[in-house]
């Protein structure tokens, strides 16, 4: 979650510009693409775009869907590119020489999915049917991992794309802006498009969101939002970076095929993952709705993760709790200017700064000779 | 205090016409009933509509139906004022109507002996009044929540889902957008002691004005101040067609007044007993009691006076929408969907299960979560307080920001295997099962020159206070009140919304 639209395009009706998004402006090729309800048919050459009012920063995950139907055409010729900014591009052409089968009774051919972030490249094998649309989802996040699934089930997986990256957007395209001088472009049709984008201080934001605190409406102008922001970048790029590594350790690339039909994740890497989640589901439910179960649940599971974590990478592990330590604190000035706040949410606030007393313990104790 | 005789007093002795030429029994409500959309139900869908008024007339039957244990299970407790000036916690069978003691202690229940329509008409009854019938899932379950799928089974799947406890009703609503404006601006100019604002949920704020003026595109010009009153002395000027006072650096939109002038727009309103987000999908999806979604369609008001001017009273029937327009989550998300209407194709809403959001396509559709908005650099003080307020090293926050980063996706669901709420002729292609086909009711709500809901006999009837006391029924649709994003809705009605979505996607009525 925590994702946010750049921009959905369902074709609800005949107008290009009829999209959910942050501010913007539609953009498209001369002529434009034939926008039909429920479907766009999307010509040889022919895109449509937008340009963002205000360029999107410190994007550290993409998340694109696309509902697409691409019925089966020449060789090499070249399907929709969908191009985010200098973030991502994902290039979809079908094979040459072209790979055309019946699978349970339909007409498919084979495709080549090219995913670009952040200057890496992932290439992967897509079939299309002939008659239906399929859905095809490519997420990317900072950590580094990249995935790719039709129609809700996973198809492929790269565990090192553009770990750390932080990116920006200023626009976006669809559709198929190349020259097709001597390259063959096919028609094909869009049926939903949806962009989103996750900036990095937006989870975070989110569950503080979701959690009953009474703010002030406004503080005076401080030199410490800038503080506790790097602070806090700081801190994450430091668990963006283990965790990054925690991935590439526990995971291998894999692209789905009759012979390798599962994604190779390791059970440590499945345990921290539900861990985790058990963990943030005990933590939201104690701190909103006072539950003494999700405080127990918290504390169980995310000593079950760090210890995954600990297990998998024990050095690096006792490198970031000290990287963590030694994290430079913002000035006592803005702690005092935090008090007002503490003191209107003193009760969720003082059992959210023992959980986090706890949570340091956890994680220290675990760097600790056993016995 | 929902002052009836004051609200009555200033809208006059036949209420404010909103619908223009339009007659209420003659043309609004067959326009209601002939363009109402088919209306599309998830199968796994628990809750269905049951009109405002539902949420008071149907749990006391299914209480007094149950056994003892049962009754026991569904009471609602509520603290009120105790004869020492205390307070105490009393059990009261559902549902539950009340306000704050006159005694100033506790809250007092309005509706113990007598859970008819008959306490909506009490003077007590306002912004602060709470109509409950506990606030839980299991309450509103076991009150209004389907008992079985259509073909008798527990579970749903997709073709037989769980079929309606209740009839499936919804309230209309027809505004000509220049005379709901302009009452919304002589209500927002009136003295407190003239009109009971906050306790008529019909009036609505006038939070579009915004929308009708804009600074100049000249970078030699600096704006002078228009505030909000200000904008709307001009707006109040322009609706009367008089020419405005509009300060150097501004200008008229004439394109959205000339929309504001010919916009009807017709409200449908969906009021559920219960929000259970939450029991299909994970954080950050909710639950609250009550719940109020809906969809408009818009109109070209010259087309549907024409026929009425010209004596035609069925013509009014084949002015066909101009748009439909839907409602998902907040406002301030700006997810809302707007379409061109198309009289050749099918006129559906997709409702999404648990949510209640109303979409114009079956699917899967990407949730954004309550504390995002499309704002980029909004809302930053609580990010970095809540880390300040850890004191020390935050990993707990670090944490915690790490994991919501890969949890998994909320989405809304809808469907087309689920219930259609509708008529037989408005399912093309019969693509509906019709065992999946139930019938809906539509009440609208009287706001013309003939029939209006503030008109009354002098003395006002019982009956004409129940209706009115009802429909402006302001008090929230629940108990739930604690968390952000989780909290109870009043029946506010959308108007304002809607034209704002019309206007931002770019579309005109001229």
């Amino acid at each position: 979650m925590s994702y946010r639209p750049l921009l959905i395009h369902e074709f609800l009706d005949r107008r290009l510009d009829n999209i959910i998004g942050v501010p913007g402006e539609i953009i498209s090729s001369i002529p434009r693409p034939t926008v039909r309800p429920g479907s766009s048919s999307i010509e040889p050459g022919r895109w449509f775009g937008y340009a963002l009012d205000r360029q999107q920063t410190n994007v550290i995950g993409i998340d694109v869907k696309v509902r697409i139907h691409a019925p089966t055409q020449a060789a090499g010729a070249l399907l929709p590119e969908i191009i985010v900014g200098n973030a991502m591009r994902i290039g979809l052409r079908f094979t040459d020489p072209l790979v055309a089968e019946m699978v349970d009774g339909n007409l498919v051919a084979r495709s080549e999915l090219h995913v670009t972030v952040g200057g890496q490249e992932a290439v992967w094998t897509i079939n299309l049917p002939h008659r239906l649309p399929i859905n095809l989802r490519v997420l990317w996040h900072t950590s580094g991992q990249l995935r790719m699934s039709v129609d809700g089930k996973l198809q492929a997986y790269s565990r090192a794309i553009a770990p750390l990256a932080r990116l920006s957007i200023t626009d976006i395209l669809v559709g198929n802006p190349q020259p097709t001088d001597g390259i063959q472009a096919a028609r094909f049709f869009l049926q939903y498009v949806s962009i989103r984008t996750l900036q990095e201080d937006e989870a975070l934001r989110e569950v503080v969101a979701e959690l009953p605190l009474r703010f002030p409406d406004e503080l005076p102008e401080s030199r410490c939002a800038q503080l506790v922001t790097q602070y806090r970048r700081d801190l994450m790029t430091l668990l963006h970076g283990f965790m990054g590594a925690f991935v590439r350790e526990t995971s291998t690339d894999w692209e789905r095929t009759a012979a390798d039909p599962e994604p190779s994740f390791s059970p440590a890497a499945l345990a921290a993952h539900t861990n985790a989640l058990d963990a943030f589901d005990g933590l939201m439910r104690f701190a909103r709705r006072h539950e003494a179960s999700g405080r127990a649940q918290y504390l169980t599971n995310i000593a079950a993760f760090l210890s995954q974590l600990r297990d998998v990478l024990p050095d690096q592990y006792a490198q970031l709790l000290n990287a963590i330590e030694q994290l430079p604190l913002p000035p006592a000035e803005c702690f005092e200017l935090a008090e007002g706040f503490v003191d209107d949410n003193a009760e969720l606030v003082e059992s959210m700064r023992q959980l986090n007393r706890a949570t340091m313990r956890i994680a220290r104790s675990l760097t600790e000779p056993e016995g | 205090m929902a002052d009836l005789a004051a609200m009555r007093a200033f809208n006059g002795a036949e209420g404010p016409n909103l619908t223009g030429m339009l007659r209420h029994d003659a043309h609004v409500v067959p326009l209601a009933e002939s363009w109402r959309p088919l209306i599309r139900f998830h199968e796994d869908e628990r809750f269905h509509p049951v009109g405002l008024d539902g949420l008071e007339l149907l749990p006391r039957p299914v209480y007094v139906a149950a056994n003892r244990n049962a009754q026991q299970a569904l009471e609602v407790s509520v603290e009120v004022a105790a004869p020492d000036g205390s307070t105490v916690t009393r059990r009261f069978p559902p549902p539950v109507l009340h306000v704050p003691d006159p005694g100033g202690n506790g809250r007092l229940v309005l509706n113990e002996l007598d859970a008819s329509l008959a306490p909506f008409a009490r003077g007590e009854v306002g912004a602060d009044a709470v109509l409950t019938h506990g606030d839980a899932f299991r309450r509103s379950n076991a009150l209004f929540g389907s008992l079985l799928t259509v073909s008798g089974l527990p579970d749903p799947v997709p073709g037989d889902p769980r079929a309606p406890r209740h009839p499936i009703r919804v309230i209309a609503e027809l505004r000509m957008m220049r005379e709901a404006l302009s009452l919304y601006l002589a209500i927002d100019n009136a003295p407190n002691s003239e009109y009971p604002m906050p306790d008529d949920s019909l009036w609505d704020v006038v939070r579009v004005v915004d929308m009708f003026f804009e600074e100049v595109d000249d970078p030699d010009v600096e704006p002078a101040a228009f505030p909000d009153s200000a904008q709307k002395d001009a707006l109040r000027e322009i609706l009367a067609e008089r020419a405005p006072a509009i300060p150097e650096g501004w200008r008229v939109r004439t394109d959205v007044v000339e929309t504001a002038l010919n916009a009807a727009i017709l409200n449908y309103d969906f009021i559920y007993a219960q929000n259970d987000y939450d029991q299909y999908e994970p954080w950050p999806a909710n639950h609250h009691e009550g719940d109020d979604e809906g969809c408009c369609l818009i109109f070209d008001r010259r087309e549907l006076e024409k026929p009425v001017q010209g004596g035609d009273d069925g013509g009014v029937l084949r002015v066909a929408p101009l748009f439909i327009v839907t409602s998902v989550h907040l406002e301030r998300q700006r997810a809302d969907r707007i379409k061109d209407f198309d009289v050749f194709g099918a006129n559906e809403v997709f409702v999404a299960r648990g949510s209640h959001a109303t979409y114009l396509t079956p699917g899967s559709h990407d949730f954004m979560s309550f504390g995002a908005s499309f704002d980029e650099g909004v809302n930053v003080i609580p990010d970095w307080l809540a880390w300040l307020s850890l004191d020390g090293v935050p990993l707990l926050a670090g944490l915690v920001a790490g994991i919501a980063e890969h949890f998994r996706d909320s989405n809304d669901e809808t469907s087309t295997d689920g219930i259609a709420a509708g008529r037989e002729d408005q399912v093309p292609g019969d693509v509906v099962d019709p065992d999946r086909l139930v019938p809906i009711e539509t009440v609208v709500t009287p706001l013309s020159a003939d029939r209006n809901v503030y008109a009354a006999s002098s003395p006002p009837t019982p009956a004409e206070d129940q209706t009115l006391g009802l429909l402006s029924y302001a008090g929230q649709l629940g108990a739930t009140d604690a968390k952000l994003g989780s909290v109870s809705p009043v029946f506010g009605r959308k108007p304002r919304r809607f034209f704002r979505k019309l206007i931002t996607s770019g579309r005109r009525i001229t």
